[in-house]
């Protein structure tokens, strides 16, 4: 029996998988196999973990790694650029679907949103936040009043007010 | 005790609920970037606010392979931990249902796990030992992608929620792929579990696929009405197995229950599908094994644990399947 897929070398892997409730079974060679994989295309094959358990039910349901789109066309402009802070390049995030540190992000904005995008339909987090994060939200926040009174201060000719507004902002400022 | 010991809701159908956040500590780089010391810095960072809190470290270059495996089949760790050369260390709770794993994917992943249905008390659990951290270490943030992760599949509410099924019926009924229907639309994904080789036995794990753009309540609420569809739909067919259809089903029942009684050796491969069965006669009352036992068995059974917990340590499958065959019969049947 022939792959399926490249028509050539012999089946060795018989894949099934069954997906909100649609099933797909593929009869494949080694390489196809390994190529679709990569890809992610496939369900992780790797099915013995401990005497042919499903390593899925085993609890892994970690996403397998993201396929990162038009990495072939993009490879002239975006590759040649590091991140400042761990130093991986863009491709070398496109090929293992895993990005180095959190500046990654920044640097590679233009790269990894449309993946992002693909993966969860949206690109706009809502939900928990850290408690660093509504501190400084919270101290944010507090300046734009100030700034507000300031204003206020100012128009009202209560210049001495104003002053210790000021000195406040720039406290607050100094902190975020 | 473990969470695999301690009852749980809905057991007919559902064998187990995990709650999941991945956390990183936002002044190191992501595991693939690190370096063994710095691994270890983490850790220790991390170790100073759970070991102060009730939670004991396991480090899994401390331990044998077979330790490393049974954390793996109590599901504390996923198989990326048997295969990491970075220093990683498991933190676990004393009910054992409590758990971060440090370095393995992402700096944290913290983990509520519980039996049966129980998805409002694994999300409180999670979201204790991740206020537990978040108010000790700085998190990799950001305002519009949310918690940072390695892998970008995880980012935003950095959130997994996963539920292990039982719907024997509903696999056989061919009826999976209309009840399944609006699941990619929510953001959930329903993987069913086999064994290479295996035929389907309707087991399945449903997960949530999307973080991103969505809130933690939206996630959870999503997976509650999944899970009410799936169940209800199994239940109803349950419900009506009636002449014939019951006859061939007690007989499926009562022969796995023949051999779980009987048998002298049982593989780690063959027996999901015997408890499988099994759960299915308890739900409806064609067998008196307690649902909870068969759950324990879930894991007890498995290849690394069994061989930790025997008096004389078999190193051949042969001799497992020996011991578990033994383990089976003394849990399910009593002494």
């Amino acid at each position: 029996m022939l792959c399926e897929k490249c028509n050539k070398k012999k089946v060795t892997v018989f894949y099934r998988e069954s997906i909100n409730g649609r099933n797909r079974a593929l009869r494949l060679c080694n390489e196809c196999t390994d190529a679709l994989e990569q890809a992610g295309e496939l369900e992780d094959v790797s099915a013995a973990v401990a005497g042919g358990i499903s390593p899925r039910f085993l609890s892994d349901d970690t996403p397998l790694p993201l396929p990162f789109p038009g990495t072939e066309t993009g490879r002239g402009k975006a590759s040649a650029c590091k991140c400042p802070l761990c130093g991986t390049t863009a491709s070398e995030i496109a090929s293992v679907g895993r990005v180095g540190c959190a500046a990654c992000y920044t640097c590679f904005e233009a790269e990894l949103t449309p993946t992002i995008r693909a993966a969860h339909g949206r690109v706009e987090h809502t939900g928990r936040t850290t408690a660093a994060h509504r501190a400084r939200m919270q101290k944010s926040e507090q300046v734009a009043q100030l700034k507000k009174k300031l204003r206020e201060a100012v128009s009202g000719e209560n210049y001495e007010s104003a002053a210790g507004l000021r000195d406040e902002i720039r406290a607050l400022e100094a902190q975020l | 005790m473990a969470w695999y010991h301690v009852p749980g809701n809905r057991q007919d159908t559902v064998i187990s609920t995990q709650v999941r956040f991945s956390r990183n500590i936002a002044a190191y780089p992501f595991p693939s970037r690190l370096d063994a010391s710095r691994a270890r810095e983490i850790i220790a960072e991390i170790g100073t606010v759970l070991e102060g809190n009730g939670f004991t470290r396991i480090d899994f270059t401390d331990v044998s392979r077979t330790a490393a495996q049974s954390l793996l089949e109590k599901h504390y760790a996923t198989p990326a931990a048997l295969r990491e050369s970075l220093p990683h260390a498991l933190f676990l709770n004393e009910p054992c249902n409590l758990s971060a794993m440090a370095c393995e994917e992402d700096h944290l992943r913290l983990q509520c796990i519980l039996a049966g249905f129980a998805l409002r008390d694994a999300y409180e659990g999670a979201c204790k030992i991740e206020s537990l951290l978040d108010a000790s270490l700085e998190f990799a943030f950001d305002k519009r992608l949310g918690y940072l992760t390695e892998n970008p599949a995880n980012l935003g509410t950095a959130l997994r929620v996963s539920v292990l099924l039982c719907l024997p019926l509903l696999t056989d009924s061919k009826r999976m792929e209309t009840v399944s229907l609006q699941l990619s639309q929510g953001g959930l994904i329903l993987r069913e579990l086999q064994g290479d080789g295996e035929p389907p036995r309707g087991l399945y794990r449903l997960s949530n696929r999307v973080c991103l753009g969505v809130t933690e309540e939206e996630i959870l609420e999503r997976m509650e009405l999944a899970v009410e569809r799936l169940t209800a739909a199994e239940s109803e067919l349950r419900s009506r197995c009636i002449g014939a259809d019951l006859d061939i089903l007690t007989d499926r029942v009562r022969r796995s229950e023949g051999i779980l009684r009987y048998a002298h050796a049982l593989s780690a491969r063959e027996l999901p599908r015997y408890l499988t069965d099994l759960r299915l006669g308890a739900a409806l009352g064609l067998t008196e094994v307690r649902i909870e036992a068969l759950t324990s068995l879930l894991v007890e059974a498995m290849p690394a644990t069994l061989t930790l917990s025997a008096k004389e340590s078999p190193t051949r499958d042969h001799e497992r399947d020996i011991l578990r065959a033994a383990l089976v019969k003394d849990t399910l049947f009593g002494a």
